[in-house]
């Protein structure tokens, strides 16, 4: 019987663990790091419109202006909870390093910004200028792989 | 004869030929390498030429612990495999501990036949299987940049590997299955001169399939599966597909997107290359000509697709 009101008061506290683990998080973890790599994505394809020597000026400016504000929202994409190991997290490239290292992982976005915003000024500037500031804009998003993204296969 | 008598004599013989098996492992083997007449690493050009063909064929990626701060050619880099752990070794024109006191003869056929200056089986890490599809010129080239370098003291780090892959001598018997020797690549005259380019870029020096290709269980590229990709991944970076079906995502990659990719690791989608691709890029392929480049792209791209 002594075993039975045990066992019982641990399901009872499992549960309730359970229950409260189900409401903590607004969203399911899992989904927000496929909205952060859908999000990434779409900087991706925005910074590569933005660079593209032949775009009409306005075009470029306006592609690059989209993928600076999806840069400086880049630390908000990276809330506790969504790394890897992380309870509800089955896949992520993200490392440990984001939250183990926040100041330094927000200086790697904000370089990043910084770079979108030199190529959004340069896009009336002359051949040479526009070309360097377009071609820089990969070392922002180099930058920040490089330090802290992994690999695919963990 | 008695049964008896026949079991002695095969017996007998089947250690005589265990025993002729053995020996034939444990000789040094020296593979021939004919120089051409006139052709030496000491001739003028030679270094200025390999400094090029280093890039290309991405030594130094291997060959530099750049992690615990090695110095570039000197060695040292742990290579984690299925056999357990191997180090590369000091390829700096020192004396003692690097490729100082070799010949011509001695470096080719280290990189083209896996041998090394006492007849020793090399292990396929350093990549001959490929190695062993360039020219002599190239090879010789290659040993003129490498001796002109400063040269670095770096003993070698002792191989961690098990019993049996830890005796040298089974390589003979792996190289009997699966490697041919010295066979430099001969141009197609069917083709172009950029696609004799390319594939010599990609199969010889670039040495491409060497990660791009699944492995058996001797730790052999897989006959047939070369560059349809490593499921096994690479450090636990996926290897993608580069022919065949596997390889859809490339397959989109057009000819002057694939040598931009090389030149400045920017993929496609504006992702940026990580992992060995990216060091292959940063140690190698950036330093390409353009017309070296779009050559490899044409030729991977010529490539069956199905």
């Amino acid at each position: 019987m002594r075993v039975l009101l045990i066992g019982a008061a641990f399901g009872a506290v499992l549960c309730a663990g359970a229950l409260w683990a189900a409401e903590a998080p607004a969203q399911n973890p899992q989904e927000l790091i496929e909205a952060r790599v859908a999000t990434m994505k779409k900087m991706g394809a925005a910074v590569k419109a933005g660079v593209d020597m032949k775009a009409p000026a306005a075009d470029a400016k306006a592609k690059l202006a989209e993928a600076r504000k999806i840069a400086e929202s880049i630390p908000s994409l990276f809330p506790k909870g969504t790394g890897p190991g992380d309870p509800g997290v089955t896949k992520t490239r993200a490392l440990p390093e984001i939250w183990a290292k926040p100041a330094e992982f927000k200086a790697a976005a904000d370089k990043l910004v910084a770079l979108l915003k030199t190529a959004e000024a340069a896009i009336d500037a002359d051949e040479t200028t526009k070309g360097t500031a377009l071609n820089a804009t990969y070392k922002g998003c180099k930058g920040c792989h490089d330090e802290f993204r992994g690999p695919e296969i963990p | 004869m008695s049964f008896v008598t026949v079991l002695r004599v095969v017996v007998a013989a089947a250690l005589l030929i265990g025993a002729a098996v053995l020996i034939w492992l444990m000789l040094p083997s020296h593979t021939t390498v004919r120089i051409p007449e006139g052709l030496s690493s000491a001739n003028a050009g030679m270094a200025e030429r390999g400094a090029y063909l280093v890039r290309a064929a991405g030594c130094v990626s291997c060959h530099w612990d750049r992690k615990n701060k090695g110095e570039p050619f000197a060695g040292g880099l742990q290579f984690k495999t299925d056999f357990g752990a191997l180090y590369s070794p000091n390829i700096t024109p020192d004396e003692e501990t690097g490729i100082g006191r070799w010949s011509d003869e001695d470096f080719v056929r280290a990189l083209t036949a896996g041998e090394g200056i006492h007849g020793e089986q090399l292990y396929p890490a350093l990549p001959y299987t490929s190695y062993s599809k360039m020219s002599i010129e190239d090879a010789l080239a290659i040993k003129a940049h490498l001796m002109s370098l400063a040269p670095v003291a770096a003993p070698q780090k002792a191989n961690e590997l098990s019993f049996p892959s830890s005796w040298r001598g089974l390589l003979k018997g792996w190289k009997l299955f699966f490697f041919d020797g010295p066979t430099p690549l001969a141009d197609d005259a069917t083709r172009d001169a950029t696609w004799n380019r390319g594939r010599y870029l990609v199969v010889a020096l670039g040495h491409c399939a060497e990660c791009h290709t699944a492995r058996n269980a001797a730790g052999a590229m897989v006959a047939g599966q070369e560059l349809r990709g490593n499921p096994k991944g690479i450090r636990g970076w996926k290897v993608p597909a580069l022919v065949g079906p596997g390889a859809k995502d490339f397959d989109s990659w057009s000819v002057d997107e694939i040598a931009a990719y090389l030149k400045s690791g920017v993929k496609p989608d504006f992702d940026s290359a990580q992992g060995p691709m990216a060091e292959v890029i940063e140690d190698g392929a950036k330093y390409l000509s353009d017309e070296d480049r779009r050559a490899i792209a044409t030729y991977l791209k010529s490539l069956k697709r199905d």
